[in-house]
């Protein structure tokens, strides 16, 4: 072969095996794949089971929970939900209080894998983490994790800058052509593609919209109103309003959505969705979930309603 | 096949995130060869000053992760009231960070050639500034190449952080589309087949240059 075509055929040859492979992965289950997210464990190692093995010889989540003692719970920083605290340097927050109560009712400790949030689902989904909090039920979603009952009603708004707003209603009308600044895999990013001519700005957290939106990067952001307060209140330095609920037209019946524990689907975490799905009865009914939200004041009988 | 229909569908955004990174090359690369080479001449210079700035900022920026500049820039100038759009503080940082190593290649390429040349060249009156230009520079060229392809490779790859501070490149839209899709393989392998085409196109053309080149010199 002339030398001038050997390399660039080496070059597509290793391209075509690495389609062929990718194929092979493809024709697999999501839950066959691997997931590109940088990890950073806060605490406790990451257990690395893959779906054949934690499947093969019958295990199922339930059990293995119990018989490792630890609940692994893959999650990105949204306060008061979840969040490092400054001072004590532990993860705190409402979903921690929650699923720590719940590891403890199942004789084991609570694991936290710290993950970009567009990674905390595929994680879950892969067995790489045993269940993930915070989550808004979609139906791309519903295909590779399976929901608990509902645990919180949220309300999404549009958040501004204070000081130099750009956006000055809550309309579509006023969004329009506008940079509108949500977290990467959020569900909030499906809503800009129907204001017309906005620009989706995709962040790793919600605390790095508010800043673009604090510095004027972006117009406005899509992002659940407790978290603009909570972090209105814990740094004055961030400019941000609450404008109002993000428009009808493009949130939808997710205007006011609720937030989920999502485990892998199938029968590996049927009982452990069963006995997930009747703790939050039972914190409910006890008072229990109630009062966590007020240590992390979320007093509102919003978050509650229809719920407990 | 599934995973071919789904290119189909994400290619265009995945085509115009790599419009975006080659832009992002483009600004960085026209940087750091400008500023690099000022670098190198100021790390040679006589004057200790020269030197010993031009010696402190190739120390500080190459041992800071790309990563820390990119966030510093990006988040960290608006603190001083510097608000820079992503884009131009993405291609800053990095032309930034690759001019201290291009400036290395340049003065490890001009250094390279012999004192000799420098000395014949004073001898038969010519200025420094036409010494540089037309004596020692052209004879850098073959040794500077292929560390400067190098660098440029690496630069392209380096350009996928900026996913971090929301710029839209060919990373920015594999990480919307797998978290969209959950299919973070088939996503992920699209935009390496096509930073791999870029990276192999520009080597090629710098490898043909530089072969050309050699062949006229």
């Amino acid at each position: 072969m002339h030398s001038k075509f050997r390399r660039p055929l080496l070059g597509f040859a290793a391209v075509g095996l690495a389609l062929g492979l990718t194929a092979c992965a493809a024709g697999s289950a999501p839950s066959g794949g691997t997931h590109s997210a940088a990890t950073s464990a806060a605490s406790g190692a990451t257990k690395t089971s893959t779906p054949a093995a934690a499947g093969g010889g019958g295990t199922t989540l339930l059990q293995k929970v119990q018989s490792t003692r630890k609940l692994t719970v893959a999650l990105a920083p949204f306060a008061p939900l979840e969040f490092q605290s400054k001072k004590t340097k532990q993860w705190e927050g409402f979903d921690i209080s929650m699923l720590g109560a719940f590891a403890h009712s199942l004789g084991a400790h609570l694991s936290i894998q710290a993950l970009p949030f567009a990674a905390t689902i595929q994680a879950v989904s892969v067995h790489r983490a045993d269940i993930t909090a915070n989550i808004f039920k979609t139906a791309k979603r519903a295909k590779i994790v399976a929901f608990s009952k509902p645990v919180l009603n949220y309300v999404d708004g549009v958040i501004v800058n204070a000081q130099h707003p750009q956006v000055t209603t809550d309309s579509v009308s006023a969004l329009s052509g506008k940079r509108i600044g949500t977290c990467r895999g959020c569900a909030e990013q499906a809503f800009v593609p129907k204001i017309p001519h906005a620009t989706n700005v995709s962040f790793s957290t919600a605390e790095e919209s508010f800043l673009a939106v604090s510095t004027g990067r972006v117009a406005a952001a899509f992002q659940p109103v407790m978290y603009a307060q909570y972090d209105m209140h814990q740094n004055p330095s961030l400019h941000l309003k609450v404008l109002g609920a993000i428009p009808r037209s493009a949130a939808g019946a997710a205007q006011k959505p609720q937030g989920f524990y999502a485990v892998a689907k199938g029968t590996y975490s049927k009982t452990f969705l069963t006995k997930l799905n009747a703790f939050l009865a039972k914190s409910c009914k006890s008072g229990k979930t109630k009062s966590y939200l007020t240590h992390y004041a979320l007093t509102g009988s919003s978050y509650l309603s229809g719920i407990c | 096949m599934k995973i071919l229909r789904l290119w189909e569908h994400y290619l265009p955004r995945f085509l115009h995130g790599t419009l975006i990174t080659l832009e992002l090359t483009a600004a960085a690369l026209a940087l750091a060869v400008a500023l690099g080479f000022l670098t190198a001449l100021a790390r040679m210079s006589r004057q200790g000053l020269l030197r010993g700035v031009a010696s402190t900022y190739i120390e500080i920026i190459r041992a800071t992760p790309v990563l820390v500049l990119i966030i510093l820039a990006y988040y960290g100038l608006p603190q001083a009231g510097i608000v820079l759009p992503g884009f131009v503080a993405a291609s800053g940082v990095l032309g930034i960070f690759y001019a201290t190593i291009y400036g290395e290649i340049f003065r490890g390429g001009i250094e390279g050639v012999g004192r000799g040349q420098t000395e014949a060249a004073q001898a038969l009156g010519l200025t420094p500034s036409t010494t540089m230009r037309r004596v020692i520079l052209p004879q850098t060229v073959t040794t500077i190449l292929p560390p400067a392809t190098n660098a440029a490779a690496d630069l392209v790859k380096d350009t996928s952080l900026v996913v971090t501070i929301a710029v839209a490149d060919l990373m920015y839209h594999a990480y919307g589309a797998a978290s969209t899709t959950f299919l973070p393989m088939d996503m992920f392998a699209l935009a390496g087949i096509l930073y791999f085409l870029i990276c192999y196109l520009l080597s090629h053309v710098l490898r043909r240059w530089e072969f050309a080149y050699a062949q006229r010199h």
